[in-house]
């Protein structure tokens, strides 16, 4: 987003530009993480580590890709600190966010956790490689070499991976038809 | 050409959830943690920011002084909290000492000035035993010079401590030519890796900081990880970090350890290219770098003079010889979509004896456009196809998000004087596009597929006999594993999978 350039040129964040910045991606970056993750909570807890990272570190934003890019990258490689390790996992995070509210209920709950479109059944069935590339290709449009440059292979695998995501969610669509 | 995507995509792009997972609560969370930084205004005052640390630093060496004397904690087994016995009481809080290192120059110490929760793990699992101690709390770190007042240079709020003691956690030491490196691993056992923060104390002028671990894909974090039961060490003035299985680890050439040089003027460990492994420190921006692909059992080196230019090298072994593709160089890489050749690409061929493929010792065969009309070409592809090469291209303006064509040619190795159109084709927002090629009989078998509107696919495949010259229509193949099943003259081939 070119309203986002500027912050390739700051050094600090101020509060007014990080409720800019998680209004304009906070979506974008908690989908990418339950993408990565499949699971709500750790969704949660590394959006949050991605926006407190790119707020502490706005100064290491070069500009060299877009901002959204920047984040995705952020989101990527907390994931994986995730999956690496359970030091930064926050097991009492959820809890103590939601003990301040008034309780969901159940169905509301329900209903949140339900897939708008049955389409992610499939794509969430993918496996890891095909489901990431596939998402960032219909939910994100990074271009091939964005996509090369995120998940760190070369622009090939990238559409062989495209490729074949692509060809399983057809023939898994198919066999729900039939 | 139909430019519709099938509707399961753009069903796709709804979702997953129809409410926004990204609410209010995470928000506020993001906004509580970020608010110290902002309330203590050390954004926009130096001086104000050193006038609050002194004092808490002040405060913190009293404290940590008077823990010197404390009596060792002894945990009760269960679930009770471990509690120290009251020295360095600050009002309703006892400050604990958790962490130090120790370097001729000063003290590192890892400090809670307002105490820990502090029990048993109470259960056992990969990150330690059911009678392993766990802290936790918000703490800082405090240096000392030897004979001064303490400073704090980090701070790490809501950290977790897990060990097999309650006693103070000996940071790692790692001795470099001009600092002592100091390790904080909080947790000492993990299902996967062992993460840690490091510090560094300049032998030269005995300062202290936290060290950034600014990694080669471009971004930063302050900190990193190895893999349990394995150890960072020193390794010809860099840090080797042990490799680890999984995403991050794994490469396509198989687990790699992490090189890291120490930059004490950037305050950071900062990621060299795998190909530099034993490099004896230096300025990485100004050394070679190079990408290896291997062919019959052999390895050969093409080199390149930055990251940007890495993927945009291509070589294939063929009969003849190994046929490879420099990264040209290259503009616009300060936006990746701006990314373009500012000279076209050339097609070497070269012996196939190994080691570094130079334009020196090579055979220029043949020069691609650099344009096709506006836009720029790249090449995408290269792969033997009989006594010919075939490779794809595609063309595109700066700033465009996918490509405005893509083609595929022809090139004979005997007589390279102009490539031959194969095809144009479309592989993405949608679109499908599979290529096989059989390279001793020289058959290339395309497939492509263009969305119709409902839900379905518009099939186009072809085969194109490259030593004859000839394009047929394929109206029967197979799709397996290895690639594309046809048949030619009454037998059987597999065009392998290239795409």
């Amino acid at each position: 987003m070119v309203e986002h350039e500027f912050l390739k040129n700051v050094t600090t964040m101020d509060e007014a530009s990080l409720q800019h910045v998680m209004n304009e991606f906070g979506s974008d970056i908690w989908n990418y993480a339950y993408f990565l993750t499949k699971n709500r909570e750790l969704a949660d807890d590394i959006t949050q580590d991605v926006f407190i990272k790119a707020y502490y570190r706005i100064e290491s934003f070069r500009g060299q890709s877009s901002l959204k890019t920047w984040l995705l990258t952020i989101t990527r490689n907390t994931a994986f600190s995730y999956k690496r390790s359970a030091f930064f996992r926050k097991v009492n995070l959820f809890a103590s966010i939601t003990s301040a509210q008034t309780g969901r209920s159940a169905e509301s709950e329900y209903m949140e956790t339900r897939y708008v479109d049955d389409i992610w059944d499939v794509i969430m069935k993918l496996p890891d490689k095909y489901r990431e590339a596939l998402v960032l290709d219909i939910r994100y449009e990074l271009s091939t070499e964005e996509m090369a440059k995120l998940l760190n292979v070369a622009p090939g695998t990238v559409k062989s991976r495209l490729h074949r995501a692509r060809e399983k969610v057809e023939q898994s669509l198919k066999e729900v038809l039939s | 050409m139909n430019r519709d995507k099938p509707s399961w995509y753009e069903r796709a792009r709804k979702g997953p959830f129809a409410s926004d997972p990204f609410d209010e609560r995470l928000r506020q969370a993001i906004k509580q943690k970020t608010a110290g930084k902002r309330d203590s205004g050390r954004r926009t005052s130096v001086a104000a920011t050193w006038l609050v640390g002194a004092a808490t630093v002040l405060l913190a060496v009293l404290i940590v002084a008077r823990l010197q004397d404390a009596m060792p904690f002894k945990g009760p087994g269960g679930s009770q909290p471990i509690v120290s016995p009251g020295i360095g009481d600050i009002g309703n809080h006892v400050a604990v000492l958790r962490a130090e290192g120790t370097s001729e120059a000063g003290k590192l110490q890892v400090v809670a000035p307002n105490g820990e929760k502090q029990e048993t793990l109470g259960a056992a699992s990969c990150v330690g035993q059911e009678t392993d101690f766990e802290f936790q709390g918000s703490y800082q770190v405090v240096y000392a010079k030897e004979g001064e007042n303490g400073t704090v240079i980090a701070e790490l709020p809501d950290l977790t401590f897990i060990q097999p003691s309650a006693d103070t956690v000996r940071m790692t030491k790692l001795s470099f030519a001009d600092a002592d490196v100091f390790l904080l691993v909080p947790q000492y056992a993990d299902c996967h890796g062992l993460s840690f923060y490091a510090y560094a104390v300049d032998k030269k002028n005995g300062e202290a900081f936290p060290l950034t671990f600014r990694m080669a894909d471009g971004t930063e974090s302050e900190t990193s990880y190895y893999p349990p039961g394995q150890q960072p060490a020193i390794r010809d003035g860099q840090l080797v970090l042990p490799s680890s299985e999984g995403p991050g680890g794994e490469t396509a050439e198989g687990p790699q350890d992490r090189i890291f040089d120490l930059n004490l003027a950037e305050k950071a460990l900062v990621q060299t290219p795998a190909a530099k492994a034993g490099d004896a420190g230096g300025d990485s921006g100004t050394q070679a770098l190079t990408r290896s692909f291997v062919f019959s059992g052999q390895t050969y080196t093409i080199s390149y003079p930055n990251q940007d230019a890495e993927y945009y090298i291509y070589a294939a072994e063929t009969d003849k010889g190994i046929v490879w593709a420099p990264a040209p160089p290259l503009g616009g890489v300060d936006q990746d979509l701006s990314i373009h050749p500012t000279e076209p690409y050339t097609l070497y061929l070269s012996e196939k004896k190994g080691g570094a493929l130079t334009a020196e010792n090579a055979v220029k065969l043949y020069t691609l456009p650099l344009k096709d009309g506006k836009s720029d070409v790249f090449l995408s592809g290269l792969y033997q196809a009989g006594d010919d090469i075939v490779y794809s291209t595609y063309s595109r303006q700066p700033g465009m998000n996918q490509p405005e064509r893509e083609q595929l040619w022809a090139l004979g190795l005997d007589a390279p004087t102009q490539a031959r159109h194969l095809l144009d084709f479309h592989s993405s927002g949608g679109f499908l596009f599979e290529m096989g090629i059989e390279p001793q009989e020289g058959d290339v078998v395309t497939i492509s597929k263009a969305p119709d509107g409902n839900d379905g696919y518009i099939t186009d495949a072809n085969l194109f006999r490259i030593k004859e010259g000839t394009k047929e229509k394929l109206t029967s193949y197979q799709e397996d594993e290895k690639g594309i099943r046809y048949e030619k003259n009454g037998k059987m081939y597999t065009a392998v999978s290239v795409q």
